[in-house]
């Protein structure tokens, strides 16, 4: 059997359940199975607010009604980023075993990374606000803006009275949560987490600032490609329950994998543009928390947003951190396929890397076009494949410079 | 024929309900008909947060501002239908 806890005498992290919601539909069987079959959920999408609109590539959630799941009070309490957290949760929450076991919760921490809260709202009211004057808004949008409103809806749902906040680093949000809940299961604090991340960005407002900034995509995501232009957006969650490898077993529960290390960094240079040291720094500290060497890595799930800085700054990152093995491993960007979904990309693609792992299959880059000789690595273009893993790198780097990485195993 | 126009007639104490009545059913589908003036909010499972929605919703569809004037006080729907004529017919000029 192997060892119950880490070499430096801390606990192992371990994750038990799984729940997601994203462009391919609800559910982590219908996201891994889009994933392997190398589908693109990215269309053309109008977003419209009054008689303004703008058309940009985006993967949203098909046929999504909120009260096919909420009531009529909780949809007016629930921005989407917040119902979508929910939805995912519940998934695994029920994935792990642990639906209604109040007791069981009641310690646990929720920690939900999310980048811009309830943009909806947000943009309700602002349009409420300057088209009519005065000084009334909906009652309701301090509740469904707040960024924490995520973590206060899982904990009811759970009946969970841990430690509970939500952290906000804009693209590496979910990436930094599932490390801040790994750190506390890690060190004992708690020995049960629901974390992950969430976001709801596909709106009026957002797309305009984010187009301009200059790094939407004029057609779609073409991430380590040549011709890319810039990301698509996204929209979803990804939750996981995670756990101390000894409670997991204690109570025989089904082991999807191992959080084995965590990697952070921040570049204190630029707002916007990344810089080639803070993602090698935030390797070099996930790989020595997991106790691995670079020969050790086969595959690493890139941030890859598919715009022509990010993919050239990670390429080289990446490349000049594995040196020579850089030649024998893969760097894929799920972006490809479900979108950039900002403070939920981290953690779903986390659940890509642990059916990965799981499935001993190397996700692809979708839409992949040809090869750009900033981004030499082998990117799995358009094809999922089979490849021999054991430890895979997830990196996420998020404006004004804020990187996390997780090295992920089977565990168990 | 008198070459003017007639002014609105301000709404009467049974418009203001009726049109309540109807705002409340429409919202609040769950809560079970018929409604009287005695429907107390708490009591017939109305929380808090859905009584300021409702409050939103009687200021736009009246334009009046019961928040502002103080008013919005109140705890069954007879004292909403009281507030609300109160501040329609101020509005309107006659109180």
């Amino acid at each position: 059997m192997s060892a119950q806890r880490r070499a430096d005498g801390n606990h192992r992290v371990v994750v038990t359940g799984m729940g997601a919601i994203h462009g391919f539909g609800h559910g982590v069987a219908a996201l891994w199975q889009a994933v392997a079959a190398a589908e693109c959920a990215i269309a053309p999408t109008t977003l419209a607010r009054g008689n303004q609109q703008i058309t940009v590539p985006a993967a949203r959630i098909p046929g999504y009604r909120d009260r096919d799941y909420f009531t009529e009070l909780q949809v007016a309490l629930l921005d989407p980023f917040a119902q979508y957290a929910l939805l995912a949760g519940r998934e695994a929450v029920a994935d792990a075993g642990l639906a209604g076991d109040t007791d069981g919760w009641r310690d646990a921490a929720v920690i939900v990374g999310n980048g811009g809260g309830g943009e909806l709202a947000r943009e309700d009211a602002g349009a409420y606000l300057f088209t009519r004057g005065g000084t009334r808004v909906h009652p309701l949008t301090v509740p469904r803006t707040n960024h924490q409103a995520v973590v206060s809806h899982l904990a009811a749902d759970t009946q969970a009275f841990g430690p509970a906040y939500v952290i906000s680093t804009g693209c590496a949000s979910g990436t930094h949560a599932l490390a801040q809940a790994t750190w506390m299961i890690r060190h004992g604090l708690v020995n049960r987490a629901l974390s992950g991340g969430c976001e709801a960005n596909a709106i009026f407002s957002v797309a305009c600032a984010f187009t301009a900034v200059r790094t939407v995509a004029r057609d779609t995501s073409r991430p380590f490609s040549h011709g890319r232009t810039g990301f698509s957006f996204g929209e979803g969650a990804g939750i996981l329950v995670l756990e101390s490898l000894e409670a997991a077993h204690a109570r025989g529960a089904r082991i999807h994998g191992e959080i084995l290390g965590v990697g952070m960094s921040i570049d204190p240079a630029d707002q916007v543009h990344p810089s080639h040291l803070g993602p090698t720094l935030c390797l070099t500290r996930a790989l020595k928390d997991a106790g691995r060497e670079p020969g050790d890595i086969a595959y690493v799930n890139g941030h890859g947003t598919g715009t022509v800085l990010n993919d050239r700054v990670e390429s080289a990152a990446v490349r000049d951190f594995f040196g020579p093995h850089a030649g024998r491993l893969a760097l894929s960007s799920s972006k490809s396929q479900l979108g950039h979904s900002f403070g939920a990309s981290g953690a779903l693609e986390a659940i890509i890397c642990l059916k990965a792992l799981r499935h001993q299959t190397l996700p692809p880059t979708v839409n992949w076009l040809g090869p750009d000789p900033d981004c030499p690595l082998d990117p799995v273009a358009n094809k999922a494949r089979s490849a021999s893993l054991e430890t895979v790198l997830t990196q996420s780097f998020g404006f004004g410079g804020v990187n996390a990485a997780l090295a992920l195993g089977l565990g168990g | 024929m008198p070459d003017t126009e007639m002014p609105p007639a301000t709404p009467t104490r049974e418009s203001v309900r009726a049109e309540l009545y109807a705002l409340i059913e429409a919202q609040f589908p769950r809560v079970v008909a018929p409604l009287t003036d005695d429907f107390h909010f708490s009591e017939g499972g109305v929380a808090s947060l859905e009584v300021m929605m409702l409050v939103f919703d009687v200021e736009e569809t009246f334009d009046i501002a019961l928040v502002d004037e103080g008013l919005d006080d109140f705890e069954t729907l007879g004292e909403l239908v009281t507030l609300v004529h109160l501040l329609v017919a101020r509005k309107g000029g006659q109180a």
